[in-house]
């Protein structure tokens, strides 16, 4: 009878599936394992698991969306803040002759800026936004240049509903850093496109659209990822728009829809 | 150091994955975590290895999450029963290639199993069997002798191992349901 124990240290096993031996040691443990179904049976295993780990990294990646969006927060990140910058001019400059008459104009530069970056900000993030999904928008977001200047006009991120949102969901706040932007906003979509609201949603929400049905909708389909539904409240739009990166975008003026929305992906994760 | 970061994001994902076994909790670790190096940047010293750095950074970060959710215990150095039994293959493989990795939920499972592992064990094994590390390079990297290296991967292995072998039954059958349901 075979005895299947087997002296042999599995970590040699280990060494030589990660390829850790010596030609002379390799062949060794080679014509072992071909001797020993104990020791192949392990060596299997070993080889298996390295498999898994392969197969999990290649197929866990960023999406390019999540990838833009960590460039981006990236580049945010390293940009000087306003006061560093000041710092630096006025160490070129010293306190001297001129020091009141700079003290002056950078009052005037300060405040210039504020006005300037709190308007800039707004569009640097639509911007990001729009980028960020530019191949994957719904027709009426990304048909024409038109629609872009459009939405850059009218985009208002609400910031404190963004914090909120990311509070309450997971899914929100992995979606936040996923576009490393804003994924919930507020935007007045009236004049864009031919729909006013529309609720897009993919074959995943059912759900959620479900919850919609005796509501004034209209269904709309847009690719085999992405489904859409139109809906109005008293004049103001909803957008919830899943794509196939899994991104969230909340879009509407009506806070108690905004709050229903919530509500939903909250208690659905 | 942005560069760095730029060049290295899909390792820092992946890093982050194995560390929480949850995409989203990855997600928000690596957001974390890349704030913390650009506000911390100073502290890297260009010789230093910038793999294990960030993985310091990304472990401890991860731990002071743990920490606020108030979960007590994230498993270290500790006795692990040896594996026992290797009488079954845990996931069904062709051709080499393991196609139920394709299930969304099965990898989810098999990353959360990942994440369970020691984290000082964890940590060699991500090393070695994502990075494709050597036992030197791991041993470099993480300032341990390449002894330390060959037990705790032989432990980390031994671990993972037995818990894929525990999950193997469920995991299938959870494939078989979504196969039916697709």
């Amino acid at each position: 009878m075979h005895d299947t124990r087997c002296n042999l240290n599995e970590i040699f096993i280990e060494q030589f599936a990660d390829g850790e031996l010596d030609l002379k040691e390799s062949s060794e443990i080679s014509a072992h394992l071909e001797n020993c179904p104990e020791c192949r049976k392990k060596y299997d295993e070993i080889k298996l698991v390295k498999r898994v780990i392969t197969g999990i990294k290649e197929r866990e990646v960023l999406s390019v969306i999540e990838k833009e969006g960590f460039i981006s927060l990236i580049d945010r990140a390293v940009k000087p803040s306003f006061a560093t910058r000041i710092g630096t001019v006025m160490k070129s400059h010293g306190f001297s002759v001129g020091f009141s008459f700079f003290s002056f104009a950078s009052f005037i530069f300060l405040f210039s800026y504020y006005i300037y970056t709190s308007d800039k900000e707004n569009s640097l993030v639509v911007n990001e936004i729009i980028s960020a999904h530019r191949h994957s928008l719904p027709d009426e977001f990304n048909g024409t240049e038109n629609t872009e200047a459009e939405l850059q006009k009218n985009f208002k991120v609400d910031k404190k509903l963004m914090k909120k949102l990311a509070k309450i969901s997971p899914v929100v706040r992995g979606r936040y850093t996923s576009i490393a932007a804003n994924p919930v906003a507020k935007i007045n979509l009236e004049g864009i496109g031919k729909n006013k609201g529309t609720l897009f949603m993919s074959k995943k929400n059912h759900h959620l659209k479900e919850l919609f049905d005796d509501k004034d909708c209209v269904v709309k389909t847009h690719d085999e990822e992405c489904k859409a539904r139109h809906f109005q409240e008293k004049e103001n739009d909803l957008v919830y728009w899943e794509n196939q990166d899994n991104d969230y975008i909340f879009i509407t003026e009506s806070s108690g829809m905004m709050a229903e929305m919530v509500q939903l992906i909250s208690s659905d994760y | 150091m942005e560069e760095l970061l730029k060049s290295n994001l899909d390792k820092i994902f992946s890093y982050s994955l194995f560390i929480t076994g949850n995409r989203d909790r990855a997600l928000d670790l690596m957001q974390d975590t890349i704030v913390t190096v650009l506000n911390k940047k100073h502290l890297y010293k260009e010789e230093s290895h910038f793999r294990s750095w960030i993985f310091r950074v990304l472990k401890n970060n991860y731990l002071n999450q743990l920490k606020k959710e108030g979960v007590k215990k994230e498993l270290f150095l500790g006795d692990l029963a040896n594996d026992g039994d290797s009488s079954s293959v845990f996931i069904n493989e062709s051709n080499g290639k393991i196609e139920e990795l394709n299930d969304p939920i099965l990898r989810e499972r098999i990353n959360s199993v990942i994440a369970s592992i020691p984290m000082d064990y964890r940590e060699v094994v991500i090393f070695i069997e994502m990075d494709g590390m050597s036992y030197e390079e791991a041993a470099k990297e993480l300032g341990i002798p390449v002894g330390t290296v060959m037990s705790r991967l032989h432990r980390g292995r031994s671990y993972l191992r037995k818990m894929l072998r525990k999950e193997a039954g469920e995991l299938r059958i959870i494939t078989e349901k979504v196969r039916k349901n697709a």
